[in-house]
């Protein structure tokens, strides 16, 4: 259809028809929700602030006891007149926000008077010349308190550079074996029998073979990572063994760590391969265990907790046993993860956030309170008589679990994260892989040689990373 | 005098914005990527050691730009004719169904990165995943290919997720363009005697050569800023590093390392090779002699 003549084309004498007014209803807006939101009333800041990631400790400090009373907070509110406020914030988001606080230095910052700090986070923030790290040294607060003697002294490394502590410990996480003990039954093998990694890696091949001939040619003796290094390091650490020290010296090139990432590839390839990747995803791991797939893992006490949430099936299936070792000066345990509570430098009253963190932390409260949404197992050597740590759990057929956790708190090796700490890992990882490569390429010969090479030149890269990156020099 | 200067009194807020938002913080990425930093007080001038060092000594870097450059050849490769091949099924006049295929097809882009990388990771994952379920079936025993697992495997499971992602979206441009070109010149060239091949690469190829100009520099763009689809499917770097890309590598630096002047460092160099591989492209294409 023709257009009518001057259709589609702007009347010269009104070249803008209407355009002024979207464009001032627009500005209108833009002003009006402006004003709106710089008129809104700020909301009032508690006296303190608590920033957490995890979620049972928003919970232990927020809910109040099942049998009534107040929560945590509250009570401190009531017994010092000081109100908190504890937020919850997802990790990322958390790091996120406190190290552009710690890097900002606004003091008009809305900086949180306590935070909880996750151990593979923790290394960054000791990036700074000690006197220049964002959080706030808690020797002081310590040598006063009468709980530091208390405290597993193994436990204060991770959250300390140069003698400072910078955190409170919430957790040991000592490191245990789980183990399907009906399968392993029905297979004839006692696993518990094993004192040694390389016994309990002949049980775990008897085991298959069992399977192997019994329609279960899939299933795997253990659940071992392949692709990346935090269980090789628990290996490591059980013979104490830190990638990196607390002087950021590089062990890597140390010869029980290519003997053991030698040991530790033939568990996952070759012929002799014991051990299988779990589905990644927190809750697919425990239903592989549940189906049968892996039938053994290495249980931190808060694996032991998502065990129950996500497979609780295996109720009275599964056991637990202290890790075998390689040598008799091993430790039968090793420790996996850790979280911290510290103080930021720039906290508004650290005296204040001092006696929060001791009554979250250390009071007899604070722990009651965190037993009630944790099972994990505390970092203070005299509450670990406590009669709740003593009685048998019936996922694990009744089994102490607690007290075998406990008894393995004591002999956890120390841990230190440093800047460099996941540069080494990661160089790790890559050495891992390359032998899981060579295994599966070329069996085990000359193995542990070749992954000696491989460490010395993972470790001088690190070095160069050590050079490149040291603030303390 | 007024209606001169009009435009740029409405360009105002938005050169503000810009100015304030997007170029002072660009500059400052620039001044930081000079300097290493921890903590407030802690800010050294190191002149061009950060480039150095990630161009002599940092080995994840070139990984990671290795992983970033094939996997952006293999998506451009493999993306843009398969959308100009899906195009012209789906333009064709007989087709039934055709507007019900073509949202199915384009639907795959609307669910964004970070969703796919679930769908994928139910698809590829071990043992229970689909992928392997069904060759377990067609193999009468279970099959466990380690998608996610094996190191070989990694790019290709992440470049799968990004073609199923991203051709239906190229074929939109594609569809477009192919609605755009004149019937005449399908008959003028079956008159002359050409046949199908030589209709294509005579008619239909260069009315489409603008929107294969245009996604080969978005899908350029779009691979070397990779950074969802395999941190939530490889739940971080991948089996040997094989799926970490320079942006996940950049991040990591920055809020895993806590070391910003560095991660600077990255960003200005994606953003120089970005800058030169798209030049290199838009001229291999001719398309900047156009201009």
């Amino acid at each position: 259809m023709p257009l009518e003549k001057g259709a589609g084309t702007i009347p010269v004498n009104n070249p803008m028809p209407h355009q002024g007014k979207p464009i001032f209803m627009l500005a209108l807006l833009a002003c009006v929700s402006g004003l709106a939101v710089l008129a809104r009333p700020a909301t009032p800041r508690a006296d303190l602030t608590v920033w957490v990631f995890a979620e049972d400790e928003a919970e232990t400090f927020r809910q109040a006891p099942p049998d009534g009373g107040i929560s945590l907070i509250q009570r401190f509110a009531k017994s010092t007149g000081s109100s908190v406020q504890v937020d919850l914030i997802a990790q990322r988001a958390l790091d996120a926000r406190l190290m552009s606080l710690f890097m900002s230095d606004d003091p008009t910052a809305d900086t949180p008077d306590l935070v909880e700090i996750d151990m593979a986070s923790v290394g960054k923030y000791f990036r700074p010349p000690t006197g220049d790290v964002g959080l706030l040294p808690l020797n002081g607060f310590l040598a006063d308190s009468k709980e530091m003697e208390n405290i597993l002294p193994s436990r204060l490394a991770p959250w300390s550079k140069g003698g400072l502590i910078f955190g409170l410990p919430r957790d040991v996480h000592p490191v245990t074996l789980t183990y399907r003990k009906d399968l392993f039954d029905q297979a004839g093998v006692d696993l518990e029998a094993a004192r040694t990694w390389p016994e309990f890696q002949e049980k775990c091949l008897q085991f298959q073979r069992y399977w192997s001939e019994h329609g279960s040619p899939g299933r795997m003796a253990l659940e071992l990572f392949t692709t990346q290094s935090e269980e090789l390091l628990l290996m490591l650490m059980q013979q104490q063994v830190n990638l990196v020290d607390e002087r950021n010296r590089i062990e890597l090139a140390d010869p029980k760590v290519a003997q053991t990432l030698a040991f530790y590839a033939q568990l996952v390839a070759g012929p002799r391969r014991i051990a299988a990747d779990t589905i990644p995803g927190t809750a697919f791991g425990y239903r592989d265990l549940a189906d049968g797939n892996v039938c053994a893992m290495l249980t931190p006490d808060w694996r032991a907790a998502y065990l129950k949430q996500y497979a609780p099936e295996l109720a009275g299936k599964v056991r637990m046993m202290p890790l075998p070792v390689f040598d008799q000066t091993d430790a039968p345990t090793s420790t996996w993860g850790g979280t911290m509570i510290g103080i930021p430098r720039r906290a508004r009253n650290p005296g204040a956030s001092w006696k929060l963190l001791e009554f979250l932390c250390l009071s007899p409260e604070g722990l009651e309170a965190r037993r009630r949404y944790s099972e994990i197992i505390p970092p203070l050597k005299n509450r670990w008589n406590d009669a709740v740590y003593q009685s048998g759990d019936p996922f694990f057929g009744g089994q102490p679990i607690d007290r075998l956790y406990i008894e393995l708190a004591g002999q956890i090796p120390t841990r230190y994260v440093t800047p460099i700490s996941i540069n080494a890992q990661a160089a790790l990882s890559v050495v891992l892989n390359r032998a899981v490569g060579y295994v599966n390429e070329h069996g085990q010969e000359n193995l542990q040689g070749v992954c000696a090479g491989w460490l010395a030149e993972a470790a001088a890269q690190v070095r160069q990373w050590v050079s490149y990156g040291d603030f303390d020099r | 005098m007024t209606r001169r200067r009009a435009p740029y009194l409405f360009l105002s807020p938005l050169l503000v914005v810009l100015a304030v938002f997007f170029f002072w913080p660009l500059y400052q990425s620039l001044v930081l990527s000079f300097h290493t930093t921890a903590g407030p007080h802690t800010r050294r001038f190191v002149g061009l050691a950060n480039y150095r060092f990630l161009i002599g000594h940092d080995r994840l870097f070139w990984l990671a730009v290795a992983n970033t450059v094939v996997y952006t050849a293999a998506l451009v490769l493999i993306q843009v004719p398969a959308s100009l091949g899906l195009a012209m099924l789906l333009n064709q006049r007989d087709l039934r169904f055709k507007h019900s295929l073509r949202f199915c097809f384009f639907s795959t882009y609307l669910i964004g990165q970070v969703f796919v990388a679930v769908i994928f990771f139910a698809l590829l994952g071990p043992r229970r995943g689909a992928m392997n379920e069904a060759l377990g079936y067609i193999a009468g025993r279970p099959v466990d290919a380690g998608w996610l697992t094996r190191p070989n495997l990694a790019l290709p499971a992440v470049l799968l997720a990004g073609l199923w992602m991203s051709i239906g979206y190229g074929m939109i441009y594609f569809l477009a363009a192919l609605q755009m070109v004149d019937a005449s010149l399908y008959e003028a060239a079956a008159l002359d005697g050409a046949g199908r091949w030589s209709a294509f690469w005579n008619v239909t190829l260069p009315a489409v050569r603008h929107v294969l100009v245009f996604l080969v520099i978005v899908g350029t763009i779009g691979g070397f800023q990779l950074f969802e689809l395999p941190y939530v499917l490889m739940q971080g770097p991948g089996p040997n590093y094989r799926a970490l890309t320079i942006v996940m590598y950049l991040y990591s630096t920055a809020f895993d390392r806590g070391d910003l002047g560095y991660s600077a460092a990255i960003g200005w160099l994606l953003v120089l090779l970005l800058g030169g591989v798209c030049l290199a492209q838009l001229k291999a294409m001719g398309a900047l002699e156009e201009e």
